[in-house]
């Protein structure tokens, strides 16, 4: 058995990526400014990007699946992250604050 | 092999545990409970802060990123693309397709290059967009104008 | 610390090795382009929208529309002519990314008569009128094409591509009229639970990918048969990426974003929303279920019949969700006073409703036969056409009263006669009352749950059809005995000849169902793995 601080293997990566999902989940749900959990969220792609590129090298490493999908994982963060900017902005023209709870015009 | 897979389910449950006791439990054991106003402030090492730290951004700015994104985005697929490209190519030298591999990215290049003809055709490109025409008067004060108003606003 | 020792296999993979596996690269995508007609034709069709309406010199909002429709007309031909492909040619195209099949046809028909439908009422929606309206049209055959994505992907990749693709433009969509606070409320609300929904899907997917080393579904759900996996863990990656499924056809426990976004956006895309993309939700969950219901390749138990893998009634917990999804939409309905916000906890029920379809089949999956999701997929059409109707009329009213709340319905059958019958079969239907095709619907749905054992669930829904007619009938209440201000109109012959094209597929379903029973049943599923 090697030492376990300098043989980096598949369970340090997963140990991170669960931090940081753990970390994106509690952001997005505790936060009341929308950039927040927008950030929160670039947080669980991120983790699931991890994963991914772990569990590519150290599962199947016969196929790079993995890293692709982290390329579109990359992709689609950033559309992700143009799309709900440009929502939030336009919020923000209507009601001066970017604070999730104070959108409250609809109820019921 | 019994534990193979036992990796994601520890990684995860490791993960929930470390920071649940990070955000509930260790914060609440080692934090010294000091009530005062100081410890409120932005930084709480005595260096009041100057202003506010929401900087208001130009609109202008966020358009240009957006623009930004669309390269980026170009980039992040090109460059898989271009480290295998030779080998394509002599694999695919001969056959029906040959020039599949360059076609194939070329058409993506153009997608973009649509997504930036109709950003630049809209005018979003157009830096001097807004209506606004400030000028500083000579007590530095900068007078913003609105539809050939130019004392409605003034910032200091 | 037994678990962190897994140390990395030397090598690893060259491109080389690639082209090798793979000689026809090349060659076999140039043939499969044929089968991926209808999706080249979108593309191009979104592309033209957005550039007719920016190089056109005039301003005018209903051009692209037109133009929209002959896209959609295109793709549908296209659809059409290449026909539904029999179990023998079901196949996948692109070494294994997009599935070639009768239902995926299916499914692309059904969403793009949908969206086909829902195009005339955003050209005579009067707040989008006198702007430019290429955005719209350009982003709205964006869904479509996320959707057609969602219908017939089989990599997990395409699956996440496929929603997110969708997602994307919906969020916009929704946020569409700037001006409105609460377009940008449901914009904002929409963007947020929707991508923290395919956010934890997406981390799911990981997981599913580590323990199975691959992303094709089939060889997914192959490796799940053998797989050493804890259950629970296999549990907890099944929650992860039900999440975004859930969310897509707004079941319970994420069904909370659509009243607001409902109310939020406009009326037509409203009804894209609880129609269009509820189908390609429940396109995607059975395409999902299928591939791990597929025996495996030595005849091993059923993945999910079985029970074995994840240890769980996958049928019970299907059918409790279900449950509590139909009856949180019927309650919550009953309160409600506007009516895009009333036929949003509607929509709710009706998920739960299909979602007892897909419950009662899931034991059925890989056995021997037709698997029976004709109910599922029949209710759809059905829903379709009702959800569409109902929104049309309310478009109709909305525009003439200036109201969508309720009391605007008021009186309705002295003004416009035709538009109070047409939403009174609607109405009919979505309670489930025959001669419509809700009621045949419906019952089709009951009885393949009973069948299938779960009885709780067949009462609970029978319990829900009823509590939903007083709110439906209040409708109808209104529109027939209440007195209503403003006075009678003639609905131009347009507007009649549209609601008469809903209705005749209501009652046709209703009355004379056994064709399209029959085309469902004969649908091929590409077998996956």
């Amino acid at each position: 058995m090697g030492n376990m601080l300098t043989d980096i293997g598949l369970g340090h990566y997963l140990i991170v990526s669960g931090i940081l999902f753990t970390l994106g989940l509690v952001v997005v749900m505790t936060r009341r400014n929308a950039i927040g959990v927008l950030m929160g969220l670039e947080m669980l792609l991120n983790a699931a990007g991890i994963n991914f590129v772990a569990f590519n090298r150290f599962s199947a490493p016969e196929r790079l699946d993995g890293q692709i999908f982290v390329i579109f994982i990359i992709i689609l963060a950033a559309a992700e992250a143009a799309t709900a900017l440009a929502l939030v902005l336009n919020i923000f023209h209507r009601i001066s604050s970017i604070h999730v709870d104070e959108a409250r015009a609809m109820k019921g | 092999m019994l534990f193979q897979y036992a990796h994601a389910l520890i990684g995860f449950l490791f993960g929930m545990v470390f920071v649940a006791l990070q955000v509930w439990v260790l914060v609440r054991l080692l934090s010294p409970k000091v009530k005062e106003p100081m410890k409120d402030s932005t930084y709480e090492c005595g260096e009041p802060p100057v202003g506010d730290a929401w900087v208001r951004f130009d609109m202008r700015f966020y358009t240009m990123a957006l623009i930004f994104l669309i390269f980026e985005v170009e980039a992040v697929f090109l460059f898989p693309w271009a480290a295998v490209y030779n080998k394509l190519m002599a694999i695919t030298a001969g056959k029906p397709g040959a020039w599949f591999p360059f076609i194939e990215v070329f058409l993506f290049v153009v997608i973009l290059a649509i997504g930036l003809i109709y950003v630049w055709r809209k005018g979003d490109m157009d830096w001097v967009k807004t209506t606004m025409h400030g000028r500083f008067d000579d007590k530095h004060v900068y007078h913003v104008a609105d539809d050939g108003n130019p004392d409605k606003k003034s910032v200091a | 610390m037994f678990f962190l020792q897994t140390v990395a296999p030397t090598g690893g993979v060259t491109s080389n090795e690639v082209f090798d596996r793979y000689p026809d690269l090349v060659s076999s995508i140039g043939t499969d382009m044929g089968a991926f007609l209808p999706e080249l034709v979108l593309c191009l069709g979104i592309v033209w929208v957005i550039f007719v309406d920016l190089f056109s010199k005039r301003q005018d909002s209903r051009r692209p529309g037109w133009h929209a429709l002959g896209v959609l007309g295109l793709s549908l031909l296209t659809l059409v002519l290449g026909g539904f492909p029999s179990a023998e040619e079901a196949g996948s195209l692109f070494h294994g990314m997009v599935v070639r099949d009768g239902f995926a046809v299916f499914m692309k028909l059904l969403l793009t008569i949908g969206t086909a439908i829902c195009v005339p009422m955003v050209m005579s929606h009067k707040d989008l009128q006198g702007r430019r309206m290429g955005e719209f049209y350009g982003l709205l055959l964006g869904s479509l094409l996320g959707m057609y994505m969602m219908a017939s992907a089989r990599n997990l990749l395409m699956f996440f591509m496929g929603i997110e693709f969708a997602s994307y433009t919906s969020y916009l969509l929704t946020g569409y009229l700037k001006g409105d606070r609460k377009a940008a409320e449901g914009g904002v609300k929409y963007v947020i639970y929707g991508s923290v929904a395919s956010g934890i899907m997406v981390y799911g997917l990981s997981i599913l990918y580590g323990l199975t080393g691959s992303l094709d579904v089939g060889a997914v759900a192959q490796a799940l048969i053998v797989t050493k996996a804890s259950p629970s863990l296999l549990i907890i990656t099944a929650l992860l990426c039900f999440a975004g499924f859930a969310y897509k056809i707004s079941a319970f426990p994420l069904h909370f974003w659509a009243p607001d976004v409902y109310e939020g956006a406009p009326m037509p895309f409203t009804a894209f929303l609880s129609v269009v993309s509820k189908a390609a939700g429940f396109a995607i969950l059975i395409r999902f279920v299928v591939a791990f219901g597929a025996p495996g390749a030595d005849g091993q138990a059923l993945t999910l019949a079985s029970g074995k893998v994840l240890d769980l009634d996958w049928p019970q917990i299907l059918a409790v969700l279900a449950m509590f999804t139909m009856t949180i939409g019927n309650l919550a309905a009953l309160w409600q006073n506007n009516f895009k916000r009333l036929l949003a906890y509607s929509s709710i029920a009706h998920a739960g409703y299909l979602l007892m379809g897909v419950a009662a089949v899931v034991p059925r999956i890989g056995a021997e036969g037709d698997p029976g999701w004709q109910p599922v997929l029949f209710y759809l059409v059905v829903y379709l056409f009702m959800n569409l109707g109902a929104f049309y009329i309310a478009q109709i009213v909305a525009a003439r009263t200036g109201t969508e709340e309720l009391p605007g319905f008021a009186g309705l059958g002295k003004r416009a006669p035709v538009l109070a019958v047409g939403l009174f079969l609607f109405m009919i239907s979505l309670i489930g009352l025959p001669p419509t095709g809700g009621f045949t619907g419906k019952w089709q749905l009951l009885k393949a749950a009973w069948e299938n054992g779960l009885h709780t669930l067949v009462l609970v829904a029978v319990t829900n059809t009823v509590i939903s007619v007083y709110y439906y009938a209040r409708i109808i209440k209104l529109m027939f005995l209440d007195q209503g201000d403003g006075e009678g109109y003639v609905l131009p012959v347009g507007q009649r000849t549209a609601v008469v094209l809903m209705v005749v597929p209501i009652l046709w379903l209703g009355l004379f169902m056994d064709s399209t029973v029959h085309l469902i049943r004969s649908l091929s599923f590409a077998v996956i793995g």
